[in-house]
């Protein structure tokens, strides 16, 4: 019961048990050996291999270790036995800010790595976004462009006649015959502002506005061509996963993530204007392998950008170069008219009988993006732009 | 036969009784504090797990227990390590359910299931945490080089405590000390210092009262607070803007602004929750503080480990200081104070347990249990805590 040494001799620790042994320091070259007072051999420690761990600033003792981890331990107090060891290995008592260093450059070394993660996640994240929004079933989009449709819908009326609505689904279903996922939707707002969205999920809105200020069929059709492109290269939920980037992932991931927001994120983010000439280029595309004039787009654009240069639309005005973009259209006029005349009187007079000979010479009537209310603004939706 | 009778756990008459000793200093715990906060903030946030390591190692080597330190023989690399496998684990659970969500729409069963599941993979976890970081603690104290060690596995663990929580509530809790005894057991009962086994049986019962007067005085308090509450709407002229909300909610409508003075209402809203958070937290210290000072008495009383026997000196009026005072330490001090918190929380407890006996170093031989290789990184991410 009672310990064979004083406190204030060298005590060996063996791992064993808690049992305190009085230890006496003996050197061989490279090897420290530990006894017992009778002269026994308690260790033999390599000489390279001890650490301190600790030192008592009460005691004065040092406690020593192994570096491999084991539970034996050798407390030296002042004495010969000490002062033998600390010849052998002078570099011992430098242990704390060896420690130390050896723990900061750990850290540092864990935060290095984690900020060149973020840094390739921050700058990597563009590439990354095509392959991820790949990844993601085109059924995903359903509930998030869903839920931000059914809210326009909710404040605006939907325009609809049968006539209209065969024609510009049939217009479509040319258009984009083999777009993947949901079934497309589309549909007329009563809205007076020049826009059209795309929406995730399939869903593309014309707002009336558009309708009254394009002067033909084929123009519409352009914008149309335009808005599929997005659904089809998958700009929506590319433009989720790259422009929320880490952010979103993380908020994702953390807070619960509410859908609707998403959707209304979705539906406000401006699209690249490498997306935009991608869709208008895919547009084109499409257009002529429908076998339809491909210059509707170019033309409207070209059109709305002389005719009205000061009352553009935000989507419109905040494309540096109406013009260029225009220009850098393949205006192909070879294929046929989107629409008969009969089918596009139908669509203009969907939202009921205005007077279509107006429509196409005043700035009176395209809304400033504000006046949707409800803050939305340009942005409800991915314009066409 | 008399000296038995007294004392709760039997314990036999003239054990010599000693105390673990805690010889820290203030200075040196914020050295470590100041440094860990600085290389903290060069690091990202990194070097916490190393700081958190040299606290705690400065910690353990001063206390004593019979004449020898304890040594923390944890890294801060192992402690990331086991926070870096949460996080991942965390981000895969996050992904899946977010998948899922998209997949299904977020109101589906399967979405609802996802999340309801979600929410009770983060509490069995955080039982699971509170186990495992028990086993990583005890398994990095080392004494006179035997470490100590824990037996049983946290992943049944968890599954206990969450059917014992979910008993506990299914009683509005009124069978909590019970609940919280038998989770205490199987904690104890399966720690180990060396190869000497810890062993205690608790008893519910010498703690109940003491819970149902800190439960009845909750009820009061709370009932006051409402009360205070209504009481000040009142005098404050608010009460017409609240019926107004009310109704128009009952009503399914949206409040009329022009009659409803919303900046006061918030205002008074914010006041309300900031006043019950205080209320609650300052009210249950004082109300259960009778009932922790049981808590850590019966402990004490019955917990035997290697022939040592205990007792607790922890009165009511101790804890209540002892944690008050912490609280407005660092709230006044806006979290510098920590440190002095730490210093006082050891040593109130450290010099609070008398340990009846002493150890035969002579027979106390090292454990053959395990030794996790990462940290308590599940508890990390619950307790983000200076220690
Ligand atoms: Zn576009």
């Amino acid at each position: 019961m009672t310990d064979p040494a004083p406190p204030q001799t060298d005590r060996f620790f063996d791992g064993r048990t808690a049992h305190a042994h009085a230890a006496v320091l003996k050197f061989e070259p490279g090897k420290l050996l530990i006894e017992d007072a009778g002269g026994d051999l308690l260790a033999r420690w390599p000489l390279p291999e001890i650490r301190i761990v600790d030192e008592n600033l009460v005691n004065g003792a040092l406690v020593l270790a192994l570096t491999d981890g084991t539970a034996p331990r050798l407390h030296l107090f002042e004495g010969p036995g000490k002062a033998a060891l600390l010849r052998a290995r002078p570099e011992l008592p430098r242990w704390r800010a060896q420690q130390a260093w050896r723990n900061l450059r750990q850290a540092a070394i864990w935060g290095g790595g984690a900020l060149a993660l973020a840094a390739l996640l921050y700058f990597g994240w563009r590439d990354a976004s095509i392959a991820v929004a790949g990844w993601i079933p085109r059924e995903w989009e359903a509930p998030i462009g869903g839920a931000i449709r059914d809210e326009l819908a909710a404040a605006h009326r939907v325009c609809s006649t049968a006539e209209a609505d065969t024609a510009l689904a049939g217009l479509v279903a040319r258009i984009a015959p083999r777009l993947g996922g949901p079934p497309v939707t589309i549909e007329v707002l009563d809205v007076d502002q020049v826009n059209a969205v795309a929406l995730p999920g399939n869903h593309i809105l014309l707002f009336r506005g558009l309708l009254d200020r394009a002067s033909s069929p084929d123009q519409v059709a352009g914008v149309l061509a335009h808005e599929a492109s997005h659904l089809e290269l998958r700009h929506p939920m590319r433009g989720i996963v790259q422009q929320l980037g880490v952010g979103a992932v993380l908020s994702i991931v953390f807070g619960g993530s509410d859908l609707g927001a998403l959707g209304q994120l979705a539906a406000t983010l401006p699209y690249s204007r490498a997306m935009e000439s991608e869709a208008d280029r895919h547009g084109v595309e499409l257009l002529k392998a429908a076998g339809l004039r491909a210059d509707g787009l170019a033309s409207f654009l070209t059109v709305m950008a002389e005719t009205d240069p000061g009352g553009l639309p935000e989507w419109l005005s905040t494309h540096r170069d109406p013009q260029a973009r225009a220009a850098a259209l393949d205006a192909d006029a070879s294929g046929e008219a989107a629409l008969d005349p009969a089918a596009w009187r139908e669509l203009r007079e969907i939202c009921g009988a205005d007077d279509p000979g107006e429509a196409g010479d005043s700035g009176d009537r395209v809304a400033r993006p504000s006046s949707l209310g409800r803050g939305e603004g340009s942005a409800v939706g991915a314009p066409v732009e | 036969m008399m000296a038995t009778e007294s004392s709760a756990g039997g314990l036999p008459a003239g054990l010599e009784e000693q105390r673990l000793v805690y010889d820290g200093r203030l200075g040196a715990i914020y050295g470590i504090f100041i440094k860990t906060l600085l290389l903290a903030i060069v690091t990202l946030g990194i070097y916490r797990f190393w700081g958190k390591t040299n606290m705690r190692r400065y910690v353990w080597s001063h206390v004593s227990f019979q004449g020898d330190r304890l040594e923390y023989t944890g890294t801060g690399g192992e402690l990331f390590k086991g926070f870096i496998i949460v996080v991942g684990f965390v981000f895969i659970a996050g992904i899946a359910r977010t998948a899922l969500e998209l997949a299904f729409g977020s109101l589906s069963a399967v979405a609802v299931v996802a999340q309801l599941l979600f929410i009770v993979a983060v509490v069995y976890l955080a039982f699971v945490a509170h186990y495992a970081a028990q086993r990583y603690r005890l398994t990095r104290t080392l004494w006179r080089g035997i470490r100590g060690g824990v037996s049983g596995s946290a992943w049944s663990y968890g599954i206990k405590a969450m059917l014992y929580s979910l008993i506990s509530s299914f009683t509005f809790f009124l069978a909590q000390p019970w609940a919280s005894f038998r989770l205490l057991e199987l904690r104890l009962n399966n720690s180990y210092l060396g190869d000497a086994k810890a062993l205690a049986s608790l008893q519910a019962s010498e703690v109940f009262g003491r819970y149902i007067a800190g439960y009845g005085i909750m009820l009061v308090l709370f009932v006051g607070f409402i009360a205070l509450a209504i009481l000040a709407v009142g005098s404050s002229g608010l009460a017409q803007d609240f019926l107004e909300i009310i109704q128009a909610t009952a009503e399914g409508r949206t409040p009329d602004t022009t009659q409803v003075d919303m900046t006061s209402i918030a205002i008074a809203l914010g006041l309300f929750y900031a006043g019950f958070a205080v209320w609650g937290i300052l009210g249950s210290t004082i109300a259960f503080a009778w009932y922790w000072a049981g808590v850590a008495g019966e402990v004490a009383a019955r917990l035997e480990v290697a022939g040592l026997r205990f007792r607790s000196d922890i009165t009511a009026g101790g804890l209540i200081g002892l944690y008050i005072g912490n609280m407005l330490i660092v709230v006044f001090t806006l979290g510098l104070g920590l440190p002095i918190a730490l210093h006082r929380s050891l040593r109130f407890f450290t010099g609070r347990y008398g340990i009846l006996g002493r150890l035969d170093p002579d027979r106390l031989t090292q454990t053959t249990l395990d030794r996790p290789r990462t940290g308590e990184g599940l508890l990390e991410a619950f307790d983000p805590g200076l220690f």
